[in-house]
């Protein structure tokens, strides 16, 4: 198999981070590919969403789309098995209370841990993934900016030795634009839109990173200002007043929204879909139908 | 709301990210102060605007007097967890050498970003700290952001742990001896012989040292948590939870409130952000406004399923306050006082 192409998706807490990323895994499966979506953290999401106790080993959740949580612990200990390459000292390791102590110390070995599974099939170290697409559902942008930060801390902190090399290796592949793309999910609204606006000019400028941007639950409100503003006007109750005020608010939010990110390099929108009711797989395929007119 | 506001001297607003927490916290703050009282409100992450509506745009952690007209007195104050950590270390270290050899530590200056727990350590430690100094008649604290609310109440525990007796007593024993000269205990030998496969041994000599080191300031950090869990479970703090109308993070809402009830903190208010405004009689409604309104309410028709099987699930002294959506940013001090008058009157 060719190596996968891996996404990394982002976005400030609660704007729709794992369902922009399940919604681009399943696109990417029904096309035929065979995709592996990635939760990190300390619980899972996707198991309420599928309806599936999601663990590390992939569960294939509809036709080609596999879903798994990775916890870094888990992960660093998949990968230092690959270099003690015995399991009895591996489970030693991490079962002494001073290791567990040290572990937790020191810096960025969770963020390292994760990225490095993540890299692992286009790095050649690890166990195979035998994925086309591997889409991570990563942490919000602040801590994706520690993770992206914390491979070269390391290597710079600890010098050579192989995490050091493993380091630099897995800096290397999340800094080139060939192999993974970077994905900002926000909201029509100022604050979210501000904040993507500053965090994808720090990715242009630290790590020289384009990212794409995906404005989720955007509302389709087929009405322009003028017409609105008469509802405001000739509202005959408060409630009927108040509707035209929130209709008047939200048409005006996304208007902003739209025109300062329409100046990032690519703009993509999800409608506001009605929430999550029976099948998660049908809810995503329409989502995904709806959000084509938008 | 006003006894929330009246009986308490700490106020703890939890809930999962993204439900606007900062922003009730800081109405519930503007309403107090209001109201007549001395308030504090500490946050963590607001928007720059809301930032600048406070006055923290360069101060920081100092706790700082907001210019807002009002019977009592609103201060604010944002969390550095860095700034607090090394003041802590400063008042608790044993001499001034140790301070510094602290500070210098590499793995220290990375500490506020990579231990767990030590954000929230340290945002327990600042609220202690200003509630002992009885400066305030409420203080209200804006927990930080984590994937799981209940993380907050447990994230201390955690943190010291890390510092658990055996193991800075390993460091303190072994390390002036040569690290790896004279260990005892001979599985902790070999894990030490792969941790040194892996970071090598420069890397682990900075470990140690940033064990033995702070490692002697366990006993405070474990003292003073206890001291904060205290605090906590005391009838002087209350807690608020903060929640949207979102089906999982209901369930995720409704998972805390249980927690909190069954390990005796006293929740007083449940507030539901970001309410659609439904409306019972459309009939005046021209056409084309009709349309528009039924196809935002089909899509957020579920809010109201939410609220019911929200309201079912709290008992009668629990508050339950929902916030409609508001149709202007709230990034002033104005939009505030407007917000705290709309929702506790
Ligand atoms: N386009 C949409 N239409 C309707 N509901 C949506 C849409 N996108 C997300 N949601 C709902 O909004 C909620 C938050 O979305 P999601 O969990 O994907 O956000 P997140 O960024 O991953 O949050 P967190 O930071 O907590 O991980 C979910 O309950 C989801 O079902
Ligand atoms: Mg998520």
């Amino acid at each position: 198999m060719s190596q996968p192409s891996l996404f990394f998706i982002t976005g400030k807490g609660g704007v729709g981070k794992s369902t922009t990323a399940a919604l681009i895994a399943k696109h990417h499966a029904n096309l035929g590919k065979r995709v592996l979506l990635v939760e990190i953290g300390d619980s899972s999401y996707y198991s309420m969403l599928f309806k599936k106790p999601i663990a590390f080993d992939p569960v294939e959740v509809s036709s080609n789309l596999f879903v798994s949580h990775w916890q870094w612990f888990r992960c660093l200990k998949e990968y230092v098995t690959h270099v003690i390459k015995i399991e009895t000292v591996t489970n030693l390791f991490f079962e002494n209370a001073v290791m567990k102590s040290i572990i937790q110390v020191a810096p960025g070995l969770p963020e390292i841990a994760l990225l490095g599974k993540f890299t692992s099939s286009i790095r050649h170290v690890g166990p195979s993934m035998p994925y086309d697409i591997v889409v991570m559902d990563a942490h919000s942008t602040g801590h994706a900016l520690s993770m992206l930060r914390a491979p070269k801390g390391l290597f710079e902190t600890i010098g050579f030795g192989p995490l050091g090399d493993h380091s630099k290796g897995i800096h290397d592949t999340m800094m080139d634009s060939e192999l993974v793309k970077y994905i900002t999910v926000c909201l029509p609204e100022e604050l979210p839109v501000t904040e993507t606006v500053e965090f994808t000019e720090t990715l242009k400028t630290e790590f020289k990173i384009e990212s794409e941007v995906w404005l989720n639950k955007v509302l389709p409100i087929q009405a322009d200002a003028e017409t609105i503003d008469q509802w405001q006007e000739t509202a005959a109750t408060d409630d009927v007043k108040k509707a035209a005020n929130y209709i008047q608010g939200q048409v005006q939010k996304q208007k902003t929204s739209f025109e300062i990110l329409e100046k990032t390099d690519r703009l993509h929108k999800i409608i506001y879909y009605r929430s999550l009711d029976g099948e998660a797989i049908n809810w995503l395929s329409n989502l995904e139908k709806e959000s084509k007119d938008v | 709301m006003f006894s929330l506001l009246s009986s308490h001297k700490l106020i703890l607003s939890v809930g999962t990210g993204g439900v606007g927490k900062t922003t009730v916290s800081a109405s519930l703050a503007v309403a107090a102060a209001m109201a007549g009282k001395k308030v504090l409100v500490v946050t963590i992450d607001p928007s720059k605007r809301l930032k600048t509506a406070l006055g923290l745009d360069d101060l920081g952690t100092d706790i700082t007097k907001v210019n807002l007209e009002a019977k009592g007195e609103l201060y604010a104050s944002l969390l550095d967890p860095k700034k607090i950590f090394d003041s802590f270390i400063k008042k608790n270290a044993k001499n001034p050498e140790l301070c510094e050899k602290i500070f210098a530590n590499k793995l220290y200056q990375n500490i506020s970003s990579l231990l767990a727990g030590s954000q929230e350590f340290t945002s327990l430690e600042f609220v202690l700290e200003a509630y002992e100094s009885n400066r305030f008649d409420l203080i209200i604290l804006d927990t930080p952001p984590s994937q799981h609310a209940i993380d907050f109440l447990r994230a201390p525990q955690r943190f010291y742990h890390l510092f658990d007796d055996k193991v800075v007593s390993w460091f303190q024993t072994n390390g002036d001896i040569g690290f790896l000269a004279k260990i005892v205990h001979s599985g902790t030998k070999k894990a030490t012989a792969v941790l040194e496969r892996l970071v090598g041994k420069g890397f682990l000599t900075e470990i140690y040292e940033f064990f033995s080191l702070v490692g002697s300031l366990a006993g405070t950090i474990q003292r003073r948590s206890i001291e904060a869990q205290n605090l906590l479970s005391s009838p002087e703090a209350a807690f608020c939870l903060v929640s949207s109308f979102d089906p999982i993070k209901t369930v995720e809402a409704k998972e805390l409130y249980r927690l909190l009830k069954r390990e005796g903190y006293s929740l007083r208010a449940v507030v539901m952000n970001r309410a659609f405004p439904f409306i019972e009689n459309t009939d005046s409604m021209p056409k084309d406004f009709l349309a528009v309104y039924n196809d935002l309410a089909e899509r957020f028709k579920e809010q109201k399923l939410l609220q019911r099987s929200m309201l079912e699930e709290i008992a009668g002294d629990v508050a339950y306050l929902s916030i409609p959506e508001q149709d202007f940013e709230i990034s002033s001090l104005e939009a505030l006082k407007t917000l705290s008058q709309s929702i506790f009157i």
